[in-house]
């Protein structure tokens, strides 16, 4: 039986060339994925751009070991294909400095995502001591109840009720923090908007608090992310994000027109 | 211990089998292959009924305002899709059916360690599937509360029908049958291994059943107790997932999940397996790094049972570092499994026949899905995406990369082996590409789509939402994916109607089900080779070969 030990030797000129043609390419896709976006919202608020820049770098890093990956499977693919049906190639069964690396250079990548992730989830989920707007959001099927804590001025709360019928707009100062305390009437229910980046559970037994600071005017689309029935799909409100002054004014309205 | 004991008797047995015929062998038998043979027809089967309701929600999701089907309905489909595709298709579909039929024969034994065990395993499992599929019957429908079935929705307040009592009953039918097939798998690992046949000389494929195997013993019983929970809270007046009367809602969560993800690995451990088996016989190269391989699923399947809260980042009732980085962690050992597949392929002599087609579909596929993965683990990102339609794609992209394509490579791998007929090779290379295609414009568009907003489980949006040209792309992809099965029945038709016979061993494979006539005799074998390696019958047919003797590297010399 005839036999023949596999492909040519590994550094031709042409391959060489790939290699540094591929490094490059490399390089240029991770300088232009610092400025795309790569179809994510970059989120509306300080805790959501975060996440948004997060998202840029695991991108990055998912598209570099993807497009490394494929292209091993691919020149495999192209490189190794049955020439003769009397080929046998060597039956290598294991390389142990090859094994080693393929095992620790991954628990590096991951080590490093490991630490941007906590940085950012620790800095997201942060609450601040005086927020300059404190609201209740509670969730029930199918619709949302958004109550303003303490307007100014005044010992009553403002509630604005959204329901199938009639989508609320609930609205939000620029530039300060909105504390959020999340609750829900009955089943699990979950608070969406996704161009801030940012989804929270509304769940009996757990009240969800946190921090909202956004950074654009606008108005913003939200809904409930978990399913919770018939009408799940109804579950929308927005959310407008206007100038301080504005906000007050508009607050002071709602407080008149409640009484 | 096991090299020298003796096999069970079993002459009286077959003598009986052979009296039987038709329907009545079918309905008694205690064989490993018929029963595999069962298990393989009816998942494929729920996995038709299940991919028929994936092309309805497709019709429903093409255009905005769409009142193809109606709300109520649009719930019961995708709840009813996920619950079949994962525990009555996915999951049976391999640990029951491939794990049935090919692990006694690699390992060398004549059936499994407990027959009849085995043989109430499906009948559970079969009765299971079809009060599952009964629930469209009842009044209110099937049930609609997605298949994680979340408390307090699932309780009998918010989700009054019989669908959901039925939907609980079959699943606990299914989860013993599991856990019968997870003791049989087990012991017939252990106990009925050939003499020579060692565990570091069994097929990977082998290996990854009896990982998984554990891995049910794990997951299943809490599952199943937790059904039994949620069935008390329902009926029984009992409030353990209901916060009036001092329950806890997310305790479900917890119970559902410590169970739902070592579920993503016993589903997809066996298609690894698979694929393990199919690229070193396409490569003609033994497997690269056999032990890596090994440890990698065990660890695998150690990490998978402390990653469960990963399913719960946005509930803020979790340690986001701890379940993060034990998901992220998982992205090694998986990485390991790649590399080992792509040293297999390396410098080896490789023929792109159907099986090995879908074997490196599954390999370019589940690379997406699990690089999705790892952004999924990281908790901000999951505040981003989790309940989008970027969770959507990432774990179809998972679960069809390792359950559809690694799953239908075994199934073009063994079914010469099943039934002793070859398939046709171009209605098999049809039907890949079709699917791989198709797959493409089915998942990529729900990753953008998700990204821009759209959640999960919504049957209508509206055209001020821009979710229409992406959901257009992607219903043509999921029905392309539909055709390719079109494609693969009419294969199997064909492969019935003109017999064309296989052989004992068509690929020149290495494990010992290959060194036995196709389909094999009623006790496997009338004898078996001497098992000096994990690739018995290559060792068999090759040995005067001198110059393709095993080889590997410490990287002390050159």
């Amino acid at each position: 039986m005839s036999t023949s030990t596999g492909a040519p030797s590994r550094a031709t000129p042409e391959r060489r060339r790939l290699g540094r043609a591929g490094i490059l390419g490399a390089l240029a896709l991770a300088l232009s994925g610092c400025t795309y976006n790569f179809e994510n919202y970059t989120g509306d608020t300080t805790q959501g751009h975060q996440i948004f820049k997060l998202f840029q770098g695991f991108d990055i890093t998912a598209l570099a070991v993807g497009v490394f990956v494929w292209a091993l499977i691919f020149w495999c693919i192209l490189a190794y294909r049955r020439k003769s049906p009397d080929h046998w190639p060597r039956q290598t069964r294991y390389n142990m400095p090859w094994e080693v690396a393929y095992t620790t250079i991954p628990i590096l990548i991951v080590a490093v995502l490991f630490g941007y992730t906590v940085v950012t989830e620790n800095s997201v989920d942060a609450v601040a001591a005086n927020p300059a707007n404190h609201m209740s959001i509670q969730a029930f099927q199918w619709g949302w109840r958004f109550t303003y804590d303490n307007p100014p001025g005044s010992t009553q709360p403002v509630t604005l009720l959204s329901d199938p019928n009639h989508y609320a707009t609930f609205e939000i100062p620029l530039n300060e923090v909105t504390r959020v305390d999340l609750t829900t009437a009955d089943v699990i229910h979950e608070f969406d908007v996704p161009r801030f980046d940012f989804e929270r559970y509304a769940q009996s037994g757990i009240e969800n608090t946190f921090d909202l600071t956004p950074t654009q005017t606008g108005t913003y689309i939200g809904r409930c992310g978990q399913f919770c029935g018939l009408h799940h799909d109804l579950m929308i409100f927005y959310v407008k994000v206007v100038q301080p002054a504005t906000f007050q004014t508009w607050l002071q309205q709602q407080e008149r027109s409640s009484t | 211990m096991t090299l020298v004991a003796e096999r069970p008797a079993v002459a009286h047995e077959e003598h009986h089998e052979e009296h039987r015929s038709g329907i009545l062998y079918w309905l008694t038998s205690t064989d490993h292959k018929v029963i595999g043979k069962n298990y393989l027809y009816t998942s494929v089967f729920f996995f038709l009924v299940g991919g028929l309701m994936a092309m309805f929600i497709r019709v429903q999701l093409f255009s905005p305002n769409n009142t193809f089907v109606s709300q109520d309905t649009f719930n019961q489909l995708f709840t009813m899709h996920g619950t079949i595709m994962l525990l009555l298709f996915a999951g049976p579909f391999a640990f029951a059916g491939f794990a049935n039929y090919i692990v006694p024969l690699q390992v060398g034994a004549p059936d499994m360690a407990f027959p009849r065990l085995n043989a109430l395993s499906y009948w559970l499992f079969l009765s299971g599937g079809l009060i599952m599929l009964s629930s469209f019957l009842v009044a209110g429908g099937a049930a609609d509360f997605g298949w994680t079935a979340y408390a307090p929705l699932s309780n009998s307040l918010y989700t009054p029908g019989a669908g959901a009592d039925l939907w609980i009953v079959s699943l606990f039918l299914t989860g013993f049958s599991a856990i019968f097939s997870g003791i049989n798998l087990v012991v017939t690992t252990y106990g009925l291994r050939a003499p020579g046949m060692t565990m570091f000389r069994m097929p990977i494929f082998t290996w990854n059943m009896l990982v998984t195997a554990i891995l049910i013993l794990i997951a299943f019983p809490v599952f199943t107790s937790a059904l039994v929970m949620l069935y008390f809270d329902r009926h029984f007046h009992t409030h353990i997932f209901e916060t009036n009367g001092g329950g806890v809602p997310i305790l479900w969560q917890h119970l559902f999940w410590f169970f739902g993800h070592p579920e993503v690995y016993i589903l997809a451990l066996p298609y690894f397996g698979i694929v393990s088996e199919v690229i070193p016989v396409f490569a003609r190269k033994p497997i690269f790094g056999y032990k890596g391989i090994v440890f990698a699923t065990l660890s695998i399947a150690g990490l998978s049972t402390g990653v469960w809260a990963h399913h719960m980042f946005a509930t803020g009732a979790v340690l986001l570092p701890f379940f993060s980085g034990m998901t992220m962690l998982i992205a090694v050992p998986t990485g390991i499994k790649f590399f080992a597949w792509i040293g297999t392929m390396w410098r080896g002599s490789i023929v792109f026949s159907t099986p090995m087609l879908f074997a490196v579909g599954f390999l370019v596929v589940f690379l997406a899905g699990g690089l999705s993965g790892i952004i999924l683990a990281a908790p901000p990102l999951d505040f981003y995406t989790n309940n989008s339609y970027f969770l959507v794609a990432h774990f179809h992209e998972v679960l069809m990369g390792t359950a559809v394509f690694g799953g239908f490579c075994g199934w073009y791998f063994w079914y010469p082996k099943f039934t002793g007929r070859m398939f046709n090779e171009k209605l098999g290379w049809a039907h890949f590409w079709v699917m791989f295609f198709g797959f493409w414009f089915q998942t990529i568009p729900q990753y953008l789509v998700g990204l821009h907003g759209m959640p999960r489980r919504i049957a209508i949006y509206q055209v001020s939402d821009g979710f229409t040209t992406l959901n257009r792309i992607s219903s043509v992809g999921a029905w392309l994916v539909g055709l390719s099965f079109v494609i693969f029945l009419v294969n199997m038709w064909v492969s019935w109607r003109r017999p064309v016979p296989a052989g004992g061993n068509p690929w020149d494979g290495y494990s010992l089900e290959w060194a036995t006539t196709s389909p094999p005799p009623h006790h496997n074998f009338e004898r078996i080779p001497p098992i000096r390696s994990e690739r018995p019958v290559w060792d068999m047919n090759h040995a005067d070969i001198e110059d393709i003797q095993p080889h590997g590297s410490h990287g002390s010399h050159k």
